[in-house]
């Protein structure tokens, strides 16, 4: 008897190795590997001093935050939390997000600022007029070298900075309408 | 801006159709070969380096083995199978740039490292650094093999044993 239930355990070993493994393998198939979570989240926002894209639309509703017309730091935005989204005119996703964050404009005080990614300013505007703009103001990081330091790695991506300048969340891709509700959690 | 006007390295979206995605393992292996040859045939102590369309000039040869071992060792986050030396993504072109600014600073590899790290995480490095967190991911291949040896062993001597008695 007892041979018998050493052997039923034995053989029941690769099952049971077998069905974990079939597990992580299909958890695996909804997971896009080629994300990669954030190396900053908890930490202080990178400082940034860019150049500000002119657009029309921009100056007019960005005079709260706009000192001089030209340059543009995120230590100006001391005290107050904001979305910082990565965006650019040649990039797909970025049309298929704008309408969410023209939803969270609406819906919410915070503000978003933009950055534009390794564009040109005529473009970036073009683009603006065909989707809307839903952005406070926006700066252009033309060689992408800001971006490094948030550990960006492509279009578009969204970082949630609290009043602390802490980052408190990242998302990367499009964003989606589940995204927003993740994001009033954290507020 | 068109897509196709851009005869450089094009930066990467975050999309669902990736058209501009290499099949990046065959290309390698092909490539990736005819090049390390080239590399080996070819003075090892070179001052210059020349990638496809860009090229860096080093004031020694220590700087410029420096930089091509870091570039090696330092994954392609857009294509995440390449090195930042054989990837053509616009990222790994800056990320190229910002190595080879430190580099020509004087600054050490593994300050180098880190200063990747802290913005892209471990996951930029071919090699994960062994520490608490990937104690499983190193050692766990030899514990595995270890197990099966021990396996294997249990029962080819069970049958030995039985075919003797």
């Amino acid at each position: 008897m007892q041979r018998n239930n050493l052997r039923f355990g034995i053989f029941s070993l690769p099952l049971i190795v077998f069905l974990l493994l079939g597990i992580v393998l299909w958890r695996g198939l909804y997971h896009d590997h080629r994300l990669i979570p954030s190396a900053l989240l908890g930490q202080a926002a990178p400082i940034f001093n860019l150049p500000v894209l002119g657009v029309e639309e921009v100056r007019g509703k960005s005079e709260d935050l706009l000192e001089s017309a030209l340059r543009f730091s995120n230590q100006q935005l001391k005290g107050k939390a904001y979305l910082l989204n990565i965006w650019a005119s040649w990039c797909e996703a970025c049309t298929q997000e704008q309408a969410i964050l023209l939803e969270i404009k609406r819906r919410y005080p915070i503000p978003i600022i933009g950055l534009n990614y390794k564009d040109e300013p005529e473009s970036a505007r073009e683009f603006l007029k065909q989707w809307g703009n839903p952005y406070k103001l926006i700066v252009m990081d033309q060689a992408g070298k800001a971006a490094i330091d948030w550990g960006v790695y492509g279009t578009p991506e969204t970082f949630l900075v609290d009043q602390n300048g802490q980052i408190r969340y990242k998302y990367v891709g499009a964003l989606t309408w589940k995204v927003i509700d993740e994001l009033a959690n954290i507020k | 801006m068109n897509w196709q006007t851009l005869n450089k390295a094009v930066p990467q979206c975050h999309c669902e159709k990736r058209v501009f995605e290499r099949r990046s393992n065959l290309l390698k292996s092909k490539f990736y070969l005819a090049s390390l040859t080239l590399f080996l045939a070819l003075s090892i102590s070179t001052t210059v380096l020349a990638i496809p369309q860009e090229i860096y000039h080093f004031d020694n040869p220590q700087q410029s083995q420096q930089f091509q071992s870091l570039l090696s060792q330092l994954r392609c986050l857009v294509c995440q199978n390449q090195d930042l030396k054989d990837s053509q993504a616009a990222l790994a072109e800056d990320l190229r740039q910002e190595v080879y600014h430190q580099v020509k600073l004087g600054y050490p590899t593994p300050q180098i490292k880190t200063y990747l790290t802290q913005r892209y995480g471990n996951f930029i490095l071919f090699n994960p650094p062994f520490l608490p967190q990937t104690y499983l991911l190193w050692l766990g291949p030899w514990f595995l093999l270890v197990f099966s040896i021990m396996l294997l062993s249990y029962i080819v001597f069970r049958h030995q044993r039985a075919q003797s008695l």
